[in-house]
């Protein structure tokens, strides 16, 4: 019988369950109720997943949600009222650390940015196939996203990065599928600026970008980051010599190397081969 | 290969390899702190919590799962995703046993302190009280609901922000 387990396990189960369930669960009996109440680690892994079917009564409900900690949000599908999610988030703005997004409505750049700049400990945001319009807008936008460290952008339009320039982001994560194809011209000055300006990211991931732009991970000058890791698919997508260049300028940090397709020039896999060489040397002293 | 026999509590001798009774972190810990010598011929290792229908499943678990990479527990596991539909068909075919069995076998990794065996077994429980409503979880796991109907309703009240729609 299930309640006859010890408690540690009961909150072993449930810490694999999502928030809505955890809330459904915790009407089943008053030993569940208790456990998922006086866990404070169930609620804070537990993901509270918004979709399009909120209405405006559920403001209300929202704000009732027990434990009060939601730490984690999901808005998944959400083709609703903009100014409905606006308020579920504010409510919880000062407990949010992590949200994800995927599919929404194409949002105007200035709402999402207010919006989720708003939330002042959110330090983990994964953007999934995210439209926004009027990006001019937000252009000069300053200080926002303050404590996001950890931002990951997948299928998204490429202009994005603006809003994040000014971030001190430890990891970016930039994913792109093999057939997508973004509404503007597939240029990505705009993900360039925002590792030029950044000193802080020391966890790069560029997979699936078909197309480089010009200036992309070039020469050591142009960057003030120090990578600790590196992800990427094919590297010899990057103009020629400069790959072997950028490699050198960040060897001194680089502790994971990973680089999906291994390149066509023998110089470059050797290049590749010496550093991780290094790292495992590194490694074995410690 | 290095075997060592295992003592279920109903007194069956399990002699199975001593790699994949190192799965559990309590073997491993009795064999190398309690001083349990690894190569003497007689030397058995009592597991007083744990029957040997029981004990028969966690070994051939742990036979199945043995050269599987440790998981690193440096990872920050707070942050971890936490999913439950990565259960393999292996897994899955083998916690096809019915609900008592699944306890005891949570209760033996638990007790065996065998993490993967643990981990697997929880998810399957999750998956059962997923997408169900609070009666269909009651029923499924045969619980008595002891709210008392003010209680039922409250909590019920507290709770609509979750109900699907």
């Amino acid at each position: 019988m299930i309640n006859q387990l010890p408690q540690n396990i009961l909150i072993e189960i449930f810490s694999h369950l999502d928030a809505n369930f955890l809330g459904l669960a915790c009407q089943v009996c008053r030993l569940w109720s208790y456990v998922i109440r006086t866990t404070p680690k169930i609620m804070k892994r537990a993901k509270v997943k918004i979709t399009s079917d909120r209405t405006e009564d559920d403001i209300t409900i929202f704000d009732q949600v027990p434990f009060g900690l939601h730490q984690n949000i999901e808005v998944v599908d959400y083709c609703g009222d903009f100014v409905i999610l606006q308020q579920i988030l504010t409510m919880h703005r000062n407990y949010i650390e992590y949200v994800k997004i995927v599919r929404p409505d194409v949002w105007c750049a200035k709402m999402f940015t207010e919006t989720f700049s708003s939330l002042k400990n959110l330090s983990r945001l994964i953007l999934d196939n995210c439209q926004l319009r009027d990006m001019k807008e937000i252009k000069e936008s300053g200080e926002n996203f303050v404590n996001l460290r950890h931002l990951t952008v997948v299928d998204c339009c490429c202009e994005i990065f603006d809003i994040f320039r000014d971030c001190n982001l430890a990891s970016l994560t930039v994913e792109y599928s093999p057939n997508f194809i973004p509404a503007e011209q597939f240029s990505m000055k705009s993900l360039t600026n925002l590792l030029k300006y950044s000193s802080t990211i020391t966890n790069l991931t560029v997979v699936g970008v078909t197309k480089f732009p010009d200036n992309f991970l070039t020469t050591k000058s142009t960057y003030k980051f120090h990578l600790q890791q590196l992800t990427m698919d094919d590297i010899e997508g990057l103009e020629d010599s400069y790959p072997a260049q950028f490699l050198e300028s960040q060897r001194g940090t680089l502790k994971k190397l990973s680089i999906l397709k291994p390149p066509e020039s023998e110089k470059l896999q050797n290049l590749i081969n010496e550093i991780r060489c290094s790292i495992d040397c590194d490694k074995a002293l410690c | 290969m290095q075997t060592i026999k295992l003592q279920s509590s109903d007194n069956e001798i399990f002699e199975c390899d001593l790699a994949v009774a190192k799965c559990s972190a309590t073997i491993r810990t009795m064999l190398e702190d309690l001083g349990i010598d690894e190569n003497s011929e007689d030397e058995v290792v009592p597991l007083p919590n744990v029957n040997s229908a029981i004990l028969r499943k966690v070994i051939q678990f742990c036979t199945y799962h043995k050269d599987d990479p440790v998981p690193s527990s440096t990872d920050d596991d707070e942050n971890k995703e936490k999913r439950t539909d990565d259960i393999t068909s292996w897994d899955a075919d083998f916690l096809k046993v019915d609900q008592g069995t699944l306890f005891e076998l949570i209760l033996a990794a638990n007790y065996l302190d065998i993490r993967s065996l643990l981990d697997v077994t929880c998810k399957t429980v999750a998956n059962m009280i997923k997408g169900k409503t609070p009666d269909e979880i009651r029923k499924t796991f045969n619980i008595k609901n002891d709210f008392t109907p003010a209680e039922e309703e409250q909590v019920r009240k507290e709770n609509t922000w979750c109900e699907e729609k």
